[in-house]
């Protein structure tokens, strides 16, 4: 009997002790890996809600010939590897790592909602964040509040992409939690 | 798009100071590099600096001469600017998506002022603001939430409803006057009760007043159908009115507003809300009213008969009203709302499932979506019970506290009757009354609600009727009769400005030239084709047809002139030969079957048991691909376009039905200027000339044998293609050595 055709392809997992990443003071990560240095690299989450930590893209980022023509099928740009789980890290890598995805994505986490209005098919939201009080809108109807990974997070769409979430719906203070239930 | 804001003047000063020249440009940022929100937190360039100001104070500043490839990154709900600062890469500047499109263009500027070019803002309109308040309007609208008020949006709708208001008229007179003749016929009840069977009255008064009492409800009986037949001719001339209104909004609006918004929404705002507001007027139009005039006549009357009475009647009507409206705002509005959100997702679930049971059966689900449904269908009769367990409920509590006031009717009534202050007939007059108080009440107590719901289909119908489209007929535009050439000069385009689908396209285009456009998925190919179209409208340089400028023709005639077959064609559901004629609606059979000859259609077609009359299926089901393909390129043959785009219009098609299809295209292409996209090289062999797209770019233009002398990226897209003929050439063969 052959191998199963999944194992065919080989996922390449970066190894936690050969990894070097960095935030430079211009804010920019960079990884070193088996002796390579990449100046600019970019975190994508393959699974942004239901495993967060887990199977993390790292994608080399570096525009410096973003003029070239390339060959087609050919993009620079590739991954770099894939890390299997962030706790595989030592702490300061693993904050760095977390303060990059944060980043990435930016999504304010609301802790109340100061208020809500609805008009001419929009609703206008002004809520308190952990970044701040924030005022945005979104558009009424289906998929803009919506439950995400294990039902307990909800994340809120904006009308110009920006997102919002409630990272533990069950814990949020009950009044805000009746009032966006709702619209659920 | 506004790219330069007014400073505040103390933020305004520290800035003139560290720039030492002016302020050319200055936009909102609302956070530093590291996502923290901040306070007057802006990024301004100057002539030849750029800074940024972080809660009023100045964070940093470069000399643009310093920095170079200035980069727009979005990210997932936010944005930043990278460039290389003094030869380090950097992140200059963080933002939300609500400001990407302006920093779009910043990053552009920011990149001509440093390699020293001049800056050229191509889209230097305005943002679209409220021309009240002067407020940014959110993009898609045009509707200023602060000043669009929900009484002008009533108004507009209303106004829409005048030519019908007539009817409602004659049904609300109408309501009135059988309003008036029931209550009056409870005076009769009464002259029966005290004259007749209290004894004192003749044989004669007992059938008289019968024959009133009869013909005020025969009266009242007959007036009702016409004021329900006026009240119908109100609704259906109205809501038609309505639908047609969304519907025709909807057709002239352009591609972007359609496709951004669900064919569901859509739909629901041309049928439901219309429903919904149809349902309003004639809630406040006439129930209203009658409701109203109902209750204070019947208060009145029962007042003047015996008030203490009236009022202990009117002392527990409060109390129902307060119980009904907190029960909905306590508990039903939510269980009600679950419901509703469970019926959803079993509907779309078994919508979903239905849509796919291939996939379903290939992978032998059944099982799993089977539980799935159950688990959804049992979600839905949980929601149910609450919700009909509730009803039963607050239904009777409040209809018990409404009886309460019956109840003390018979106790007072009975001990004015043993009092002598009030006769049998009184009472049954006085009780009669009181059923009609209740009726009202009970219509006002749901109104609020009622009308809360329709407000919101109000707003929304609103809402799409003030949309203006984006691509609009200029006053300027004309009819062009198109001779085929067309010109590319510096466009750029992106779905989202900020992001350039195609960069700096130019070319030109003689009449009857076919062109090939090549190059892999993503790199504009079908973008340019619709801007062809007019589609869209271009965020720089300009397209030309003929020499005039595409913005200059009128839109019906610029589609009405091009034809276009793609790899999945529509078809509407009715008769093939609509199908085909549905670009030239007048068409003689003739022409029809002439076009299906040309399309080598007409030999599978003819042979179809019901030949041209065979009725097409919904989405074309009936029919398969190469066959869809055919009577698509019959309708656009039919059309005699000037200008064709044929977008991988054979892709999906077998060796011997791509031939045929080969075949008709070629003589639909004939003296046409054609565009043709196709990843399969060899369908392009006809090509004057081929136009090879890279990242949104022509990177290479020539002839099939030009390019390949190049030995540049076409050919090396040809090399690939030839290799991957040859394996599956291989691969046949081993099929065919298997089989044996």
């Amino acid at each position: 009997m052959s191998e199963s055709i999944i194992d065919s392809v080989d996922i390449d997992y970066i190894d936690p002790k050969e990894a070097k990443f960095n935030i430079t003071e211009n804010h920019i990560l960079t990884l070193d890996l088996n002796g390579v240095h990449y100046p600019c690299v970019q975190l994508h989450r393959s699974f942004p809600f239901t495993n967060p930590d887990q199977y993390i893209s790292v994608r080399d980022d570096d525009d410096s010939d973003k003029d070239e023509v390339r060959e087609i099928g050919n993009d620079k740009k590739k991954e770099i590897g894939i890390i299997r789980d962030l706790n595989e890290f030592d702490a300061v890598t693993r904050k760095i790592l977390d303060k990059y995805l944060e980043l990435r994505y930016f999504a304010p986490a609301i802790i109340r909602i100061i208020s809500i209005r609805e008009e001419f098919g929009y609703r206008y939201w002004t809520v308190e964040t952990d970044k701040g009080v924030c005022k945005f809108t979104t558009r009424l109807g289906r998929g803009t509040v919506v439950t995400v990974g294990s039902g307990d997070k909800v994340m809120i769409y904006d009308v110009d992409g920006n997102r919002f979430q409630i990272p533990s719906f069950s814990q949020i203070e009950s009044k805000t939690r009746k009032q966006i239930e709702m619209f659920m | 798009m506004k790219l330069n804001f007014e400073l505040p003047e103390k933020v305004k000063l520290k800035v003139l100071q560290s720039l030492m020249t002016d302020i050319l440009y200055a936009v909102p940022l609302g956070m530093d590099v590291t996502g923290q929100k901040r306070k007057e937190s802006w990024f301004v360039i100057g002539t030849d600096k750029w800074l940024t100001v972080q809660d009023g104070e100045i964070e940093k500043v470069e000399y643009i001469a310093h920095c170079k490839d200035f980069l727009l990154k979005p990210m997932v709900g936010n944005a930043y600017i990278k460039a290389t600062v003094d030869g380090r890469v950097s992140i200059i500047a963080r933002f939300s998506m609500t400001d990407v499109v302006r920093y779009g263009y910043i990053v552009q500027i920011l990149n001509q002022m440093a390699a020293n070019q001049p800056v050229k803002i191509y889209n230097n309109d305005n943002d679209k603001v409220c021309p009240v308040c002067g407020r940014i309007l959110i993009r898609g609208t045009n509707l200023c939430p602060k000043c669009s008020k929900k009484g002008q949006a009533v108004k507009q709708i209303v106004t829409m409803a005048k030519p019908y208001m007539i009817f409602m008229v004659i049904s609300l007179i109408i309501y009135l006057i059988t309003t008036v003749l029931s209550l009056k016929e409870v005076t009769y009840y009464q002259k029966i009760v005290d004259e007749c069977f209290g004894g004192g009255g003749t044989k004669e008064q007992f059938f008289k007043y019968m024959f009133i009492v009869i013909g005020l409800g025969l009266g009242a009986f007959f007036l009702n159908i016409v004021a329900a037949i006026s009240d119908n001719n109100f609704t259906q001339r109205f809501a038609k009115r309505l639908r047609k209104a969304v519907f025709d909004k909807v057709q002239s609006l352009s591609v972007s507003y359609v496709s951004n918004a669900s064919p569901g929404d859509i739909m629901n705002r041309t049928f439901s809300d219309t429903n919904e507001i149809n349902t309003f007027i004639r809630t406040v139009s006439v129930n209203l009213i009658k409701a109203v005039f109902l209750f204070i006549v019947a208060t009145v009357m029962m007042l003047q008969m015996n008030w203490k009475m009236a009022l202990v009647i009117m002392i527990p009507a409060p109390l129902a009203f307060y119980i009904q409206i907190g029960a909905w705002n306590k508990f039903m509005k939510k269980v009600f709302k679950g419901l509703r959100v469970a019926n959803d997702k079993a509907n779309s679930y078994l919508h979903d499932v239905v849509s796919g049971i291939r996939v379903v059966k290939v992978f032998g689900t059944e099982k799993r979506v089977t539980a799935k449904f159950r688990k959804l269908a049992r979600n839905v009769a949980d929601q149910d019970i609450k919700g009909q367990t509730l009803v039963e409920w607050f239904g009777p509590l409040t209809s018990i506290i409404l009886y309460l006031g019956q109840y003390a009717i018979y106790f007072f009534g009975c001990m004015a009757i043993l009092g002598e202050t009030m006769t049998l007939g009184e009472l049954v007059a006085f009780n009669t009354i009181a059923q009609k108080f209740y009726a009202p009440l009970n219509q006002l107590i749901l109104m609020p609600r009622q009308i809360a719901n329709s407000m919101i289909s109000v707003q929304r119908v609103y809402e799409i009727l003030n949309q203006v489209p984006e691509i609009r007929d200029q006053n300027t535009s004309t009819e062009h009769k198109i001779e085929g050439n067309i010109e590319f000069q510096g466009v750029s385009f992106g779905y989202n400005s900020y992001d350039h689908v195609l960069n700096d396209i130019n070319f030109t285009v003689k009449k009857g030239e076919m062109i090939g456009l090549v190059g892999r998925s993503g790199s504009g190919k079908s973008t340019l084709t619709n801007l062809v179209c007019r589609f869209y409208d271009v965020n720089e340089g300009s397209i030309k047809i003929d020499g005039k400028d595409i913005r200059d023709i009128q839109q019906s005639s610029l589609t009405s002139q091009i034809g276009v077959v793609l790899q999945e064609n529509f078809l509407f559901s009715g008769p093939l030969f609509e199908n085909i004629r549905y670009s030239k609606p007048n068409a003689t059979p003739e022409e029809v079957i002439r076009a299906a000859k040309i399309a080598n259609a007409h030999e599978f077609i003819i042979n179809l048991p019901d030949g041209y009359d065979t009725w097409v299926a919904e989405g074309g089901s009936n029919f398969s691909g190469g066959e869809k393909q055919r009577i698509a390129i019959a309708r656009a043959i039919l059309s005699d376009p000037a200008i064709l785009i044929l977008d991988e219009a054979t892709s999906a098609l077998d060796v011997e039905t791509e031939a045929q299809i080969q075949e008709a295209l070629q003589r639909l292409i004939e003296g046409r200027t054609t565009f043709a996209i196709a990843h399969r090289l060899s369908t392009l062999k006809n090509a004057n000339r081929l136009f090879v797209m890279d990242k949104g770019k022509i990177v290479e233009m020539g002839t099939h044998d030009e390019l390949l002398k190049r030995k540049g990226i076409y050919y090396s897209l040809v090399m690939a293609q030839r290799t991957m003929a040859k394996r599956k050439g291989k691969t046949d063969t081993v099929s065919e050595i298997l089989a044996n």
